[in-house]
């Protein structure tokens, strides 16, 4: 488990991060969301070992992370603009990790070379940034570690190639107990595959919740009453986290089970009733505007 | 078997990184040693052909070709090459602290902090120790083919290795700092010339500051050791091998650089350490050390400005000093802070560290300009003086010392070896009439009963015979000037081959048997216990008895002259000389002169048309145009010219001013035709004393 405690970290005058807490749990996928700016790359950095917080502590399977070799034995970390030797290939960056990483696995990194169609011979230098992003990634999985950071390593990755990492990290994940951590701007590029994500937002955290505790704890219901005691009966009782009313059709985002807002709304006697599943999107600017955010700005663009 | 992320694998990886610096040094070395050695080796050979050198000779001249090309200390660029290398090694090794992406890279990956910077500082020793170790042997391996190597070269090469390894360890210790603590190239490089000028340029400052505003500052008080210059401490090193011909005789100043580099690598070490990996691509790593550095750097350069103006100016302005120190302070305040910022805007920022710049400035000019600490008024406290070392110009110029082991040393440094002047009364008088403006100038080391040494250099009227007497009279002085006195000194000459022992008379020179030496020395000693102020003033030296010796093996012969000034009431000497038939009264015999040819300058005419010249003719016309030459063929002229004539070659050190008539030149012409004037066995010129140049002299050369 990755704790973040409290951490800090400025940079002469500007503040990256401002006392955030994050816990990232074992084999799950963890997602950290932010705008330009918001401290991701900073949180990561720091969690790779890379730079110290000025405050707070983190600790990787209860080592403490910066400077401690052992635990970066446990993480690899994929930095935004992953770097590779100068005139370096795929087969000599391998030999490097090979000597560094004790348990890189060079049977399985070809054969995914070979699956993601990357030329082994070919300089690194040559292939596109997709293409390199895709490496770094194979590197990091490959590695053994048990923590893969990557830092924006999604984004730009084509539909086919994220697919294909998803169903690799879903592997890893169950034969070896692998935990990414996956640092983004843009939401939509992790919904389909996080467990657990964390919003950052200038240097703080907005929010860290499960995904399926988050869809399971919110539900979107729109529904006719028949009267408007009906409909002040039906509002009693619900946590209401936003209303819409067009004409008679209320729209509400309530939190709680779907069982439990059917029952309570099968007690209220509707003209039309439907419970709606909520996207990670319109769940994230629900959560977030209770905070007074406006998230679409923030994650969205 | 090799463990994956075993120290010998991570150099191996590291390695792979640096390729290109391997080949680049294993190409210059082979360039510079086995090519170089082939083509110096290639050129002698050509020019012992052309020559058409004996055999003997030839193979000689090629030995000496090798040798030169071996030592480290007949080629001054190989220095300045080896501080290059090891810079372009440090950079190149620690470059990846310059980028984010580097720094992540390789700070997130698990291998230990220590062992990376023990890896590629270790390599980037390796990679300039290996090839230049190996093409030496090369270069030494192609010296022996062609019959270019003896037991001496291999011992020029081998010790040529530990000054080129420490001052290469030493300048790249002392770069990997500068890397450390700086986030780019172009700063680094900066930093790198800073570390290595810094002692320098300071020392120099201080120097130049303490010769500009003392009156009676003396050079001798120079700090000529450098603490933190690797390339400094080297040359001092080498100057000292080559001084005493033993490389041994450098071992302090090697061990100093050995001692440097160890702590240049500590300091390295520390600042890797603390380096935060933010810094990549920042003007300097550390923030803290910003202002320091800012204000160690501003206040030299605006002393330096101040003292550029003060060579351009000339004489004392202040003002225009002031001025351009303050200008520097602003000028150089604002450059570092642009660069720290990379931000012209920045320029005027912490204007604290401005001002700070400035006291220290103000602070330091003040100190000197007014002489805050008493520099020039300071005397000696008599009860705190334990004695006294002085030396006069004459004494450094004139001789040359020796030690016991017959190597050549400074004089200061052999007159220091001895007792100082223990007469406390004398030395504080000569100290209370100090001047700038007298004849006779001295530097004297006042040696402090708690062990200190002070330095002052000053004049002191020549008419204060009495006092110079009590100081040039004293045993202490003449011990420490005569090396004869010394008896460890005398047996080192001895132990060497003395090849000759001469009286010169100014025009001719006789032969002594060397084994007269001893008989000499104690004639000389006891006569010299005589000598004092107003005999050197007021005698005419009458001779100068010299002998040679010789020293080192038979193919590297190096010779020293000793020569020991005669005057008429060195009685004990004249008898020994008289003895041995080569004194007669006379500098030369008159029967043997042909003519003798007077030149008298006329330089009062001269002075006085000077100043009616117009500019263009005080360019063309020189004294020459009213020199007038007269040559005297009658035997009445001729011996009455002789009584007036001193050798040109004899003291005239401690005469009056006018004793000897700076106008009248004097040249003898001998019967024989033999000029005499072969510079190994006598001259044939020199002055008029005054008091004895005929009355009809002036009329027979006077300017018409």
């Amino acid at each position: 488990m990755i704790e973040v405690t409290n951490i800090s970290k400025s940079f002469e005058n500007i503040q990256a991060v401002d006392r955030v807490s994050v816990t990232v749990k074992e084999n799950t996928l963890f997602g950290l969301i932010g705008t330009n700016g918001a401290g991701k790359s900073t949180v990561l950095r720091m969690i790779a070992g890379v730079l110290k917080a000025d405050d707070g502590g983190i600790t990787i399977d209860g080592i403490p992370a910066f400077d401690n070799i052992e635990a970066k034995k446990k993480v690899f970390f994929i930095a935004d603009e992953p770097y590779f030797f100068a005139n370096a290939n795929a087969v000599e960056m391998e030999k490097y990790f090979s000597t560094v990483y004790e348990e890189f696995h060079r049977e399985d990194f070809y054969s995914y070379l070979e699956k993601f169609g990357l030329d082994k011979k070919r300089k690194v230098n040559t292939f596109s940034k997709g293409m390199k992003k895709q490496l770094a990634l194979l590197c990091g999985i490959c590695s053994g570690t048990k923590y893969l950071l990557c830092d924006e390593t999604f984004d730009g990755l084509d539909p086919v190639m994220r697919q294909g990492i998803k169903s690799i990290f879903a592997q890893e994940m169950e034969s070896r107990g692998l935990t990414p951590v996956i640092a983004s701007h843009n939401l939509r590029e992790l919904e389909d595959i996080c467990d657990h994500v964390g919003l950052l937002h200038k240097g703080g955290v907005l929010l860290s919740k499960d995904l399926e505790d988050m869809k399971c704890n919110i539900q979107k219901i729109q529904c006719v009453f028949r009267t408007q005691e009906d409909a002040a009966k039906a509002m009693e009782g619900l946590e209401i986290v936003k209303q819409e009313e067009r004409g008679s059709l209320y729209t509400l985002t309530v939190r709680g089970g779907r069982e439990e807002a059917v029952a309570h709304f099968a007690t209220v006697d509707t003209v039309f009733f439907e419970a709606l599943p909520l996207s990670l999107e319109e769940i994230f600017i629900s959560e977030t505007e209770v905070a007074g955010y406006d998230v679409k700005k923030l994650i969205l663009g | 078997m090799m463990s994956k992320n075993s120290f010998l694998v991570n150099m191996k990886e590291n390695n792979k990184r640096r390729i290109w610096l391997w080949i680049l040094s294993g190409l210059f070395w082979f360039l510079y040693y086995p090519i170089g050695m082939m083509m110096s080796i290639g050129r002698q050979q050509t020019i012992n052909e052309v020559r058409g050198f004996s055999e003997a000779v030839a193979k000689e001249r090629i030995l000496l070709a090798a040798r030169e090309w071996l030592s480290v200390a007949s080629n001054g660029g190989h220095l300045v090459i080896v501080s290059l290398i090891a810079a372009v090694c440090a950079i190149q090794g620690f470059s990846y602290l310059y980028y984010r992406q580097k720094v992540d890279f390789y700070h997130s990956i698990p291998v230990k902090k220590s062992r990376r910077f023990a890896v590629i500082y270790l390599n980037g020793i390796l990679v300039f120790l290996l090839p230049y170790v190996l093409n030496l042997a090369v270069a030494m391996a192609v010296a022996g083919i062609n019959g270019a190597m003896n037991r001496d070269n291999v011992g020029i090469a081998l010790a040529g290795l530990p000054f080129t390894i420490l001052l290469f360890l030493g300048n790249y210790s002392l770069t990997v700092i500068a890397v450390m603590m700086t986030g780019n190239l172009v700063i680094t490089i900066f930093a790198t010339l800073i570390f290595v000028l810094y002692e320098p340029v300071v020392y120099s400052l201080l120097e130049t500051f303490r010769q500009s505003f003392y009156d009676y500052y003396s050079y001798q008080s120079a700090n000529r050791t450098f603490y933190l210059s690797p390339i400094g401490k080297t040359m001092e090193g080498i100057g000292r091998a080559m001084e005493t011909s033993m490389w041994t005789a450098a071992l302090p100043q090697l061990l100093a650089v050995a001692g440097m580099t160890v702590l240049f690598t500590a300091i390295a070490w520390f600042c890797y350490w603390k380096r935060p990996a933010e810094a990549a691509g920042k003007a300097m790593a550390f923030a803290k050390t910003k202002s320091v550095v800012k204000v160690m750097l501003v206040v030299p350069a605006a002393l330096g400005v101040g003292c550029v103006i003060k060579d351009i100016i000339g004489e004392t302005p202040y003002a225009m000093m002031a001025f351009g120190m303050v200008m520097a302070v602003v000028i150089g305040s604002c450059v570092i802070e642009v660069i720290y910022e990379m931000d012209i805007r920045a320029a005027f920022r912490k204007k604290r560290q401005m001002l700070i710049a400035g006291v220290f400035v103000a602070a330091i000019f003040l100190t000197f300009c007014f002489d805050l600490t008493g520099f020039d008024r300071w005397t000696p406290d008599p009860a705190k003086l334990e004695d006294a070392v002085v030396i006069f110009s004459e004494d450094m110029y004139q001789h040359g010392y020796v030690d016991k082991d017959f190597k050549v040393i400074d004089v200061t440094e052999y007159f220091l070896s001895k007792p100082g002047i223990s007469d406390i009364e004398a030395i504080c008088e000569l100290s209370e009439k100090k001047s700038t403006e007298e004849r006779i100038w001295c530097e004297v080391a006042y040696r402090m009963k708690s062990g200190k040494v002070i330095w002052r250099s000053f004049s002191v009227s020549e008419e204060e015979d009495e006092l110079w007497n009590l100081i040039m009279g004293s045993r202490e002085y003449k011990e420490a000037k005569c090396q004869l006195y010394d008896e460890e000194i005398y047996a080192g000459m001895k132990r060497n081959r003395i090849t000759e022992l001469i009286f010169d008379t100014g025009f001719r020179e006789e032969n002594l048997p060397v084994k007269d030496l001893d008989e000499f020395r104690e004639a000389y000693l006891k006569d010299l216990q005589k000598a004092d102020y107003s005999m050197l003033r007021e005698e005419f030296m009458c001779g100068r008895v010299s002998f040679t010796v010789e020293s080192g093996p038979k193919d590297r012969t190096v010779s020293r002259r000793f020569k020991y000034d005669i005057y008429p009431s060195y009685a004990n000497t004249l008898a020994f000389l008289e003895k041995k038939g080569v004194y007669d009264g006379n500098y030369l015999d008159a029967e043997k002169v042909a003519s003798v040819s007077v030149t008298n300058y006329h330089s009062d005419i001269y002075e006085k048309m000077f100043e009616s010249m117009s500019p263009e003719e005080q360019l063309s016309i020189g004294s020459r145009e009213y020199a007038v030459t007269k040559n005297f063929y009658e035997e009445g002229q001729i011996r009455e010219l002789l009584q007036a004539v001193y050798p040109s070659g004899f003291d005239q050190w401690w005469k009056p001013e006018g004793v000897i008539d700076a106008d009248y030149e004097v040249i003898v012409q001998y019967k024989d035709g033999s000029t005499h004037s072969s510079y190994y066995r006598g001259s044939n010129d020199g002055g008029l004393i005054t008091e004895r140049i005929p009355a009809w002299l002036e009329k027979e050369t006077a300017y018409e």
